[in-house]
């Protein structure tokens, strides 16, 4: 398929278009960083951003779900109410959008997760090619990114005056193609650029780090006793959780007023010393090392072997919010 | 205007002036959902912050009055927290005037209906209680 | 010994763990060392040295007026704050910038110490802390808006040394106060009660807003409330081991006043 362009101008068009419509999810500024927020007409859309502090998997699984309700005198369970809203998710990094590739894998298999399912298919994912790496950026030991990102529908990517455009999936043509008056083909001298400027961009990024052998390797060392050094700093908060975005552990909690309730699933992190508590008081991971230890097994080794995909992206947001510095490249390194 | 939401936190001793202004037949203000605890000086600062984040326009705290008690300690400790909560919700934006503490024992029938009119009257005076729009995460 | 060695990325430190003279070359001390390395100390047995900022070792105070610390199980390095750096998250480059709890430091040495070493900053050299550089501002705080960019991650619980209930009101898990999930109603009951639980213990160590992943201003709620503690009862946390804390309030039985 031929690449498009689309320059400054036309895509602030499309912005427009899509934001009067209530369709539109992108970075803006919050403070002295970025969040994706559902855009309101006329809003600032920030696509030079670096990167969001939560991840836009939140479109996917948000923090807090409804999946349903009832009425205890009647009897009656209602399904949430969604409204059939069909989302375009713009300027999603390409870590961002494997890591949708990851969650399909684990929501998708077997018994599919519905919530998750039914939003996935109602979104359009609109990846951003990097254009400036950070140093906690790492998605070339994971083949996720910096340009393109396995979740794309459509992938824009920066040049002189706009961007080169690569539909990748039937959704992300269908896209196009609703929106063809904001695109044209691009010129020769538009794909030079964005070939050179692809190859520049991923020679940045040189990390060191590989992820092959790993899953195989870190399971191997469950008992070796450097976890007891690595988790000392620890403190159990669950940032790195939370701002993961292939991270999707829930908890479920209900709230009752009188004869109904709603029942809400919500994120949970592994970290938390109650989070694999049981009934009775048994507990398989009661200390802080062996939590430790869960996290870098489960997205380095189990989900590997379960669903052949790193559940981890080289996003590098854990590096940076970590309050201790708790570093996933030292366990890579060590173990790869 | 709207009846305002108050809930008010009444000590024994001054839930007794209460029932006493209900035998002189003194009234005082509907709208005001009673809960009775043993000792105000058990009154967290928690029940009254859920109490705002529930709904109520205003809390009032009935508490008995230090001469009145044996131990003076419990009443100088409820003064003292619920004045530093009061400076609290100021600092967070809710008018600490919402917050409201009416001394009163046991005796008092028609003080009680006075100082809950009072403390109505002054919730009243600030409007519904609006704490902001609740945000979801996209 | 616990004390602060390099980051693993640019302008950080974290805390370290240091088991053999050797290994003290390590150690770092800078305007980067914004953890609060007083929470290391929280059940532990053996006798442990600490590094301490001013407020740390107010912390210190603190806890050991609360039975948390044993006196003469810790060994306290006091050095001369620098001030720390605010936190920039995951925002694009800017200058460094002295956190705005800084601003209200009372003291950048600890008021209890074993070994004290006075630093003498100077902001002209490059690593000359970060002296009297402009300090982080906001704009007057919305509470109710900066409440609902809370994420509950409970980092700010789980940085601070007075946080060491085992059983926690507000992490959800009693289902008592408010649930585990971010309910957005409950948000501001979880900062109010936590304010509360502050109140007369916190020494503005800003160790909660530097490990806030949304960067909200919670050293500033807590600092509100301890102005009417300090005004009420002439209370200032961690700054004099004799003075009776509030928490250790009321007086024995029989006593009236």
């Amino acid at each position: 398929m031929k690449p498009n362009y689309i320059s400054e101008d036309s895509l602030a068009r499309l912005v427009e278009e899509l934001s009067s419509k209530g369709q539109l999810v992108a970075p803006v500024r919050e403070g002295r960083s970025f969040e994706f927020a559902r855009i309101k007409r006329g809003e600032q859309v920030c696509l030079t951003y670096t990167t969001s502090t939560i991840p836009p998997k939140s479109a996917l699984l948000p923090q807090v779900e409804e999946l349903f309700s009832y009425d205890v005198k009647s009897g009656e369970v209602r399904p949430p109410e969604e409204g059939d809203e069909r989302l375009v998710l713009l300027g999603v990094r390409p870590c961002d959008s494997s890591a949708f590739s990851v969650l399909d894998r684990v929501m998708g298999r077997d018994r599919a997760d519905p919530y998750y399912m039914r939003r996935r298919d109602r979104i359009t994912v609109v990846g951003l090619s990097c254009s400036q790496p950070r140093e906690t950026c790492f998605c070339d030991a994971f083949g996720t990114g910096p340009i393109d990102g396995s979740g794309d529908d459509i992938t824009f990517t920066k040049v002189n005056g706009g961007y080169v455009v690569r539909s990748k999936t039937a959704k992300g043509a269908r896209f196009a193609r609703a929106h063809s008056k904001h695109f044209r083909a691009a010129t020769k001298k538009e794909v030079d650029e964005f070939e050179s400027r692809s190859r520049e961009i991923k020679a940045m990024l040189a990390s060191g780090i590989t992820s092959e052998g790993l899953a195989d390797r870190m399971g191997k060392s469950l008992e070796d006793p450097c976890w007891e050094e690595a988790s000392e700093r620890c403190i159990e908060c669950g940032v790195c959780s939370f701002v993961c975005p292939t991270c999707y552990c829930f908890d479920v909690t209900e709230q009752v007023e009188g004869d109904s309730g709603k029942r809400y699933r919500g994120w949970d992190t592994c970290q938390s010393c109650r989070f694999s508590r049981m009934a009775g008081g048994l507990d398989p991971r009661p200390t802080k090392v062996d939590r430790f230890k869960h996290r870098f097994h489960h997205k380095l080794s189990y989900v590997p072997m379960a669903f052949n995909v790193m559940a981890c992206v080289g996003c590098g947001r854990c590096v940076s919010l970590c309050p201790t510095n708790v570093d996933i490249r030292e366990a890579i390194s060590k173990w790869q | 205007m709207t009846e305002p939401r108050i809930l008010a936190f009444m000590c024994w001793c001054s839930s007794s002036g209460a029932d006493q202004a209900g035998v002189e037949g003194v009234s005082y203000p509907a709208g005001v959902l009673p809960v009775r605890i043993p000792c105000s000086g058990l009154l967290g600062p928690e029940f009254i912050i859920k109490a705002f984040e529930k709904g109520a326009d205003g809390v009032i705290v009935t508490a008995c009055k230090p001469s009145d008690m044996r131990r003076v300690a419990p009443s100088r400790i409820t003064e003292t927290r619920l004045e530093i909560l009061r400076g609290l919700l100021e600092a967070a934006g809710v008018r600490g005037k919402r917050l409201q503490i009416a001394w009163i024992s046991s005796q008092e029938g028609t003080k009680f209906s006075d100082e809950m009119s009072r403390a109505v009257d002054e919730i009243a005076a600030l409007g519904p209680m609006k704490f902001g729009e609740a945000t979801a995460t996209v | 010994m616990i004390g602060y060695e390099d980051g693993s990325t640019s302008h950080r430190t974290r805390p370290c763990f240091v088991r053999s003279p050797e290994d003290t070359t390590r150690l770092v001390w800078n305007q980067y060392c914004s953890a609060n390395l007083a929470k290391y100390l929280l059940g532990r047995k053996e006798t442990v040295g600490v590094v301490a900022k001013g407020c740390d070792g107010r912390s210190i105070v603190e806890l050991i007026k609360e039975n948390q610390v044993d006196r003469s199980k810790v060994v306290i390095i006091a050095p001369t704050c620098p001030g720390v750096v605010q936190n920039p998250g995951l925002g694009g480059e800017g200058p460094e910038q002295l956190a705005s709890y800084c601003e209200r430091c009372r003291g950048r040495n600890s008021p209890i110490f074993d070994f004290e070493i006075a630093v003498r900053w100077d902001p002209e050299k490059e690593s000359g802390g970060v002296g009297d550089k402009t300090a982080y501002h906001r704009e007057a705080i919305d509470w109710a808006s900066e409440f609902q960019r809370c994420i509950k991650c409970l980092a700010c619980i789980k940085s601070c040394p007075l946080c060491y209930c085992t059983e926690c009101e507000l992490d959800g898990s009693l289902q008592s106060l408010v649930s585990k999930l971010r309910i957005p109603a409950e948000l501001p009951t979880f900062h109010l009660v936590r304010a509360m639980h502050m109140a007369g213990r916190c020494t503005d160590c800003g160790a909660c807003e530097a490990a806030c992943p949304v960067g909200l201003p919670l050293a500033e709620l807590y600092s509100q409330v301890n102005k009417e503690v300090e005004r009420l009862l002439g209370y200032v946390p961690g700054l004099d081991i004799q003075a009776t804390a509030p928490i250790e309030l009321p007086k024995p039985r029989g006593e009236v006043e």
